[in-house]
């Protein structure tokens, strides 16, 4: 059993609220179920609220853009999947993301938020990957008021209105939280406070929930989307959020420090986005849907032909590897396209190396990365032994981090109270 | 007892937890036994390297007591930078200022040894007494016409970075007064490369090999003149950043050199070395050259590369070095052994060295800022590791905790840089992590451990045809002139002290301190003191040996070091929670007018009500005395204050042996020997198990064992005191205030070393305890006269030389006056001015014949033992020079013994020690007469 630790999810804990980060990985757009505040438009890179993404990526663009933030910001310990949609109503993408990503992070604490209509059929698999916590959105427990909340459930193939989809919902809410419980997941029930819709039974909620074995939850003002049905209706006030959190505290403990991430957040919670990252994430999307997999080969940049040691900028040769039956064997050596042709190079690169994988170097610069990128093809950046590098990347691994770079630092500003290297 | 002190929190971080920054750069806390030491010591490591200069220490003996041999910079030619030359202070001179005396040092070594420059390193002392050794420097250089450069390195002006700074300040002196004609073009500096091991010898071969050419190494392997031509060369490249990038910078801002920071460590940084300098040159047949070089250096290495890997994979290291660029280098060696590093620190890395160390580790490794023994010890346990990388400081704590060891510092003694330095490397781990020993120590069952296969052998064979020649014939460095040519003055030297036959008062009150159970040494002064007394301590007896200081600044000894004296108690109080905490001054605190007693009754008053250690304060300033006074002030002062208590019942058969400076071995054999007779003895001070403990598995922060203090609180009540050795008696001593405080009974007499000094101890206790010896006893005496019959042809009219402690010579001599032996020279660096006197009183007549020198130093002896040809030496490793000189068997007894093992456990006391002194005799002489007979063999 590999070792995860449960105890550092920031949701969940706030003592860990601003140590760690979390990433939502935007994988799961379909939905079931038709909330009148909602609108799930994709692309708004301004906004912030649940439901929000800039752009929805394949499970395996997802992996690419899990690595490449957590290469950036290794305090990343939860992947979340909230949407854009229902994780649980997109359940082929969901779960193929999570068997990837706990096939490479084996470490990593996994986590979900549903409304809890297609959950029941799913706890199983969830426990199988070892997916510690999941967030279920109950708005009513009360169906008359729940119609007042969605406009419509889909279960199956046929959607349901009024107090017969709320109570359906309600039901299957139930039966999911029910096995959650059962099968050791921490469960986190999420509540829309809606001002004169559910407003005054948020109590009730409370109560139902603490009784099927709910662990904490979270009582989050509704943000009205635009062209939605509730577009022209009132936010909560803050002091009626926070009577409503005082007044279900005595209930279940309450998670308070709640962000509303976006469906594609990360990063600290309540850290501002940045503007770069969320570009990132487009440049995912737009790789095809399976990066690099499948090609035979890995170009490297090599100057004996042993380490990984030259700038994908100054090689002027490509070793070009593939996997035989005894280790790693050259396939070919090839020139790269000549300097001094702007984005073309990088461009004629991506047509010679489309048959690999990925290119393993010391160094690249950041738009040709992106032009790289943007054509399907990743680059890596290592130093070390080019063995070690193929070996990581035909086994599906991540490049150990001892060999992502090389130590720059030392000197620089050795500003020490100084005892020496020796 | 915590383990982390409070100010220290912010110095630790775990990876992949936190974005904390990890505080460093911080001055040591007054108080923790940090692993740094001083300006000094920073300055004598970056020049001591360069081999054609004299380097003379001035100040009081105590620095250059702490001699080349500890780092081992290797030349291959002049051996002059291997002496410890000082100008040895003594009292009148710390007080009249010591100008004259440096003078008369710098005419005498310069017109004895023509260097090609000499550099006069400050110590604390000279600093606060005032020399103007610019000025003396300047005059000499007028009349000797030689270059003499002063390097300001006062201890207590900062740390080792500092002394980096006036290293480099000095060196700029030198660089750019050379004539840079035909120089080729691809010419470079090595900078912060000092040749440990031959360590430049590797690199250099590799550069020779592409093409360029080296102007100079600063200062491995340094000579002045390529020094003088530094400016000549297109790069300078910089390993070691911290102390050289002041130098790198200052050559780049005046003469338009840039430079590069490269390591040398592991196959990736020495790889990328070698291509950094290839580029910047930019020729293509270098590059070529370049890449083949490296192709061939890493296809031969990997293959016995993976035969380590096979058998280390999976294990855990724990590394803490000097920078954090080396640490940067071992984090990845280590990988490519297959090994996790699981706990990494350095002395001086900088936030942004731990922010990139953080990102290479894997998640929960601890990183650490300037740790401790005590930090250390407890993030070894928590992280389970197999090794731990450090210095030799460190060494003892990995031991004690059953956990094996790779020494990565600048002692070591095998070369770790380059190619071949990785697979002397993964040697070096893969024979601590898989030796047996730590199964059996864990109570496993041990089996056959592998050796490292056939493709290591091969590896090995490669190198030995591919090795350029290593130096040279060995050659005394005392003899020689800087041009290799003998030195040119016979004459005895009248005022500099030459590599020193004793070592700083300090250092021996440590010790004492050590013997008190729950005893934790605390040197109120500058923080190199007490680093280079603990390094000394440790490499003898392999133990861990914590000492804390004040870490004085310059500040504290411009208004006084109150402040630094009482946090310093406080932390001592804190981590160690000890029983007593024994302070000795430094040279430093002494010069400066510190009143310790003052201190100490101003910490009890401001800490009136809380439960304080015993506090006791000793007066150890080098300029003064020598480490056995150091050692006899420091007993007498933890009787002064502790044994107060007038007696309650005078117990017949207890006894107190004040034993003086003998090894742990000699301790628990008196203890057996007076059991033997009937008493119950109590030894003062008692490091037999402090200093030579049994292995736990446990690394406690004060090893157990030592004189209990209610039992020296109650001294009054034991029936006899025995001082044993007579150097104790030159001044007032414990058994005088016991004699008169108390009316104890005193026998003051010499070390049971030998047949008749045995027997007078044994009578002494028998008249205290009014019993007679055991028949056990009887038959050792026995048996010792057994095998001085069965030897004495082997040992009769030898003659030999005998240094060391005072307490020592005149034992020692006794039994070889008893064996035949005829001591021709015996030698103290001590001056009580009663040597001769004691030496007849132990073996009569002997003044006739032997030549008899107080404040002796190597050359001294050397010089003598010349004259008086001896066959054989007894005492300390530092006359291991002298006797090879000679040809001759040194027999090794007494401290330091640093070039062999297993000091603590020598034993020469009682009859039992007499016999296995005797045997080691015979079998010296007996093993020489066989080296150089054709035959090889003697059937007895």
């Amino acid at each position: 059993m590999e070792n995860i630790e449960i105890k550092n999810h920031p949701c969940f804990n706030a003592e860990v609220r601003k140590k760690y980060a979390r990433i939502h990985l935007p994988v799961a757009p379909l939905c079931n179920v038709q909330c009148r505040f909602c609108n799930r438009r994709y692309d708004c890179a301004n906004e912030t609220r649940p439901g929000v993404t800039s752009a929805v990526l394949s499970p395996h663009q997802a992996i690419a853009y899990l690595k490449y933030a957590h290469a950036k910001n290794p305090d990343i310990t939860v992947v979340g999947i909230a949407g854009p949609g229902d994780p649980m109503a997109d359940a082929e993408n969901t779960f193929e993301t999570l068997k990837l990503v706990r096939r490479e992070f084996p470490n990593i604490l996994l986590c979900v938020a549903t409304n809890g209509l297609a959950l029941a059929q799913n706890v199983e698999r969830l426990a199988e990957l070892r997916v510690s916590h999941v967030t279920v959105t109950v708005n009513a427990v009360d169906p008359e008021i729940g119609a007042k909340v969605y406009a419509w459930i889909r279960p199956e193939k046929k959607p349901l209105r009024g107090v017969e989809g709320a109570s359906m919902i309600w039901e299957r809410q139930k039966e999911g939280m029910k096995k959650l419980v059962a099968a050791g997941i921490t469960l986190k029930v999420n509540c829309i406070v809606m001002p004169e819709i559910n407003d005054g039974h948020v109590l009730d909620v409370a109560k139902a929930v603490k009784e099927i074995g709910a662990h904490i939850m979270n009582c989050t003002p509704m943000i009205p989307a635009k062209d939605s049905e509730f577009e022209s209706r009132e936010q909560p006030s803050a002091k009626l959020i926070h009577d409503i959190r005082a007044a279900a505290g005595e209930i279940l403990p309450q998670m308070a420090h709640c962000a509303q991430c976006r469906a594609d957040a990360c990063g600290l919670i309540g850290a501002p986005e940045r503007l770069e990252d969320r570009l990132t994430i487009a440049d995912f999307a737009k790789m095809p849907l399976r990066p690099g997999e499948n090609r035979l080969y890995v170009a490297v940049g090599t100057r004996e032909g042993i380490l990984v040691n030259q700038h994908l900028g100054e090689a002027e040769k490509l070793l070009i590897f593939k996997r035989g039956e005894n280790g790693f064997e050259i396939e070919s050596v090839r020139n790269t396209p000549p300097t001094g042709t702007g984005v073309k190079r990088w461009l004629d690169l991506a047509d010679i190396l489309s048959d690999c994988r990925t290119v393993l170097v010391s160094g690249i610069g950041p738009s040709p990365r992106k032009i790289l990128l943007e054509k399907g093809l990743e680059v890596t950046e290592m130093e070390g032994l080019v063995e070690e590098g193929l070996k990581a990347v035909f086994d599906g691994r991540e490049i150990p981090a001892v060999l992502r770079r090389r130590f720059m630092g030392c000197g620089a500003a050795c500003s020490g109270s100084g005892q020496g290297c020796q | 007892m915590i383990e982390i002190l409070t100010e220290r929190k912010n110095q630790i971080g775990r990876s992949g937890e936190g974005t904390g920054e990890i505080a460093c750069s911080k001055p040591s806390a007054a108080g923790s036994v940090s692993q740094r030491a001083c300006v000094f010591c920073g300055s004598r490591v970056v020049l001591y390297p360069i081999a054609d200069a004299v380097h003379l220490v001035h100040g009081p003996i105590g620095c250059a007591a702490y001699t080349w041999d500890i780092r081992g910079s290797v030349s291959s030619g002049p051996q002059l930078h291997r002496n410890s030359f000082s100008t040895d202070l003594q009292e009148q001179e710390v007080i009249r200022g010591g100008e004259k005396k440096l003078y008369s040092c710098l005419i005498e070594l310069i017109d004895r040894y023509r260097p090609k420059a000499a550099f006069v390193y400050s110590t604390c002392i000279v600093g606060v007494i005032g020399d103007d050794v610019e000025a003396v420097c300047r005059k000499v250089a007028a009349e000797k016409g030689i270059t003499v450069i002063p390097v300001h390195s006062e201890g207590f002006k900062g740390t080792k970075k500092d002394g980096y700074s006036a290293a480099c300040d000095a060196l700029l002196k030198l660089v750019g007064t050379g004539d840079i004609k035909g120089i080729p073009d691809f010419g470079i500096n090595l900078l912060g490369e000092f040749n440990l091991a031959g360590e430049t010898w590797i690199i250099r071969k590799y550069l020779e090999k592409m093409g360029v050419h080296v102007v100079s190494a600063i200062t491995g392997d340094g000579r002045i003149d390529d020094i003088r031509r530094a400016h000549g060369a297109k790069l300078n490249v910089v390993q070691c950043s911290g102390s050289m990038t002041p130098l790198a910078k200052k050559m780049e801002s005046e003469y338009g050199i840039p430079f590069k920071r490269v390591s040398y460590f592991g196959i990736e940084d020495m790889s990328a070395a070698l291509y950094d300098i290839a580029d910047f040159f930019g020729d293509a047949g270098m590059g070529l050259r370049t890449q083949e070089l490296v192709k061939d250096e890493i296809t031969r290495l990997l293959p016995a590369l993976g035969e380590f890997k096979e058998r280390l994979k999976g294990r855990r290291a724990a590394i803490y070095v000097g920078g954090a660029f080396k640490a940067f280098s071992l984090v990845r060696a280590l990988r490519s052994l297959g090994m996790r590093t699981a706990v990494v620190g350095s002395q001086t890395g900088n936030s942004e060295d731990y922010r990139q160390l953080k990102e290479i580790c894997d998640k929960g490794t601890i990183i650490v800022d300037d740790s401790n023994p005590l930090e250390l010890s407890s993030f070894l346990r928590e992280m389970e590791v197999d090794i731990f990388i450090g210095g030799v400081k460190e060494r003892p704590i990995a031991y004690k905790l059953g956990i094996g060891f790779c020494d990565h510092n600048h002692e070591r003694k095998i070369p770790l840089a380059g190619f071949e330095g990785m697979f002397n490397f993964a040697r070096e781990v893969h024979a601590t992590v898989t030796s047996p020993v730590w199964n059996a120590i864990r109570g496993k069952e041990t089996e056959c451990v592998p050796m490292p296969g056939p493709k290591s052998s091969e590896y090995l064979e490669s190198l030995v045809q591919k090795s350029p020649e290593m130096p040279k014939a060995w050659r005394n460095p005392l003899n020689e002139a800087a041009d290799g040519t003998p030195e040119s003055s016979t004459e005895d030297s009248k005022h500099t002290s030459r590599n020193s036959c004793k070592l700083c008062a300090p250092l021996g009150a440590s010790l004492a301190f050590r013997g008190v159970e729950g005893g934790m040494p605390f040197l109120h002064g500058s923080q190199g003191c007490a680093t280079y007394i603990r390094r000394y301590v440790i490499s003898h007896f392999r133990e861990p040996f914590d000492i804390a200081s004040s870490s004085l600044a310059e500040a504290d000894t411009i208004f006084g070091g109150t402040n630094n004296f009482g946090k310093g108690i406080d932390n001592v109080r804190m981590k160690y929670d000890p029983a007593l905490i024994g302070i000795a001054t430094t040279c430093l605190s002494e010069t400066i007018g510190e009143n310790v007693g003052m201190l100490i009754k101003g910490y009890i008053a401001a800490h009136a009500g809380e439960k304080l250690p015993a506090l006791v304060n000793v007066s150890t300033p080098s300029y003064k005395d020598t480490h056995a006074e150091g050692f006899h002030s420091a007993v007498r002062a933890i009787v002064d204050v502790l044994a107060t208590e007038p007696p309650f019942m005078i117990e017949k058969e207890r006894l107190l042996i004040l034993p003086g400076i003998v090894s742990p071995a000699d301790l628990r054999h008196l203890r057996e020997m007076a059991v033997l007779c009937g008493a119950k003895p109590t030894l003062l001070p008692d490091y037999s198990e402090t200093l030579d403990a049994p292995l736990s598995g446990d690394c406690a922060p004060l090893s157990k064992g030592g004189t209990p203090i209610a039992e020296i609180r109650r001294i009054s009540e034991l029936a006899a005191v025995m001082q044993l050795g007579p150097s104790a008696s030159s001044r007032v001593s414990a058994a005088d205030i016991l004699e008169e405080r108390h009316g104890n009974r005193v026998f003051r007499i010499g070390w049971p070393l030998g047949l008749r000094a045995t027997d007078e101890f044994v009578k002494s206790v028998e008249s205290v305890t009014g019993k007679s010896a055991a028949d056990g006893l009887k038959d050792e005496r026995g048996r010792l006269l057994d095998a001085m019959a069965d030897g004495h042809k082997y040992t009769f009219g030898l003659k030999a030389a005998i240094y060391g402690e005072e307490d020592l010579v005149v034992a020692v001599c006794g039994f070889l006056v008893e064996i035949g032996v005829k001591p021709v020279l015996c030698a103290t660096g001590a001056r009580s001015g009663h040597f001769a006197e004691w030496l007849e009183n132990t073996a009569s007549g002997i003044s006739s014949g032997a030549e008899i020198i107080e404040g002796a130093d190597f050359a001294n002896i050397a010089d003598a033992a010349r004259k008086a040809r001896p066959d054989i030496m007894i005492g300390h490793s530092k006359g291991s020079s002298t006797a090879r000189e000679l040809g001759i068997p040194l027999i090794r007894i007494g401290f330091p013994i640093h070039d062999r093992f297993g000091a603590p456990r020598s034993l020469i006391l009682g009859y039992r020690g007499a016999m296995e002194l005797f045997d080691r005799i015979v079998n010296a002489v007996l093993e020489k007469r066989q080296a150089g007979s054709e035959i090889g063999y003697s059937y007895l």
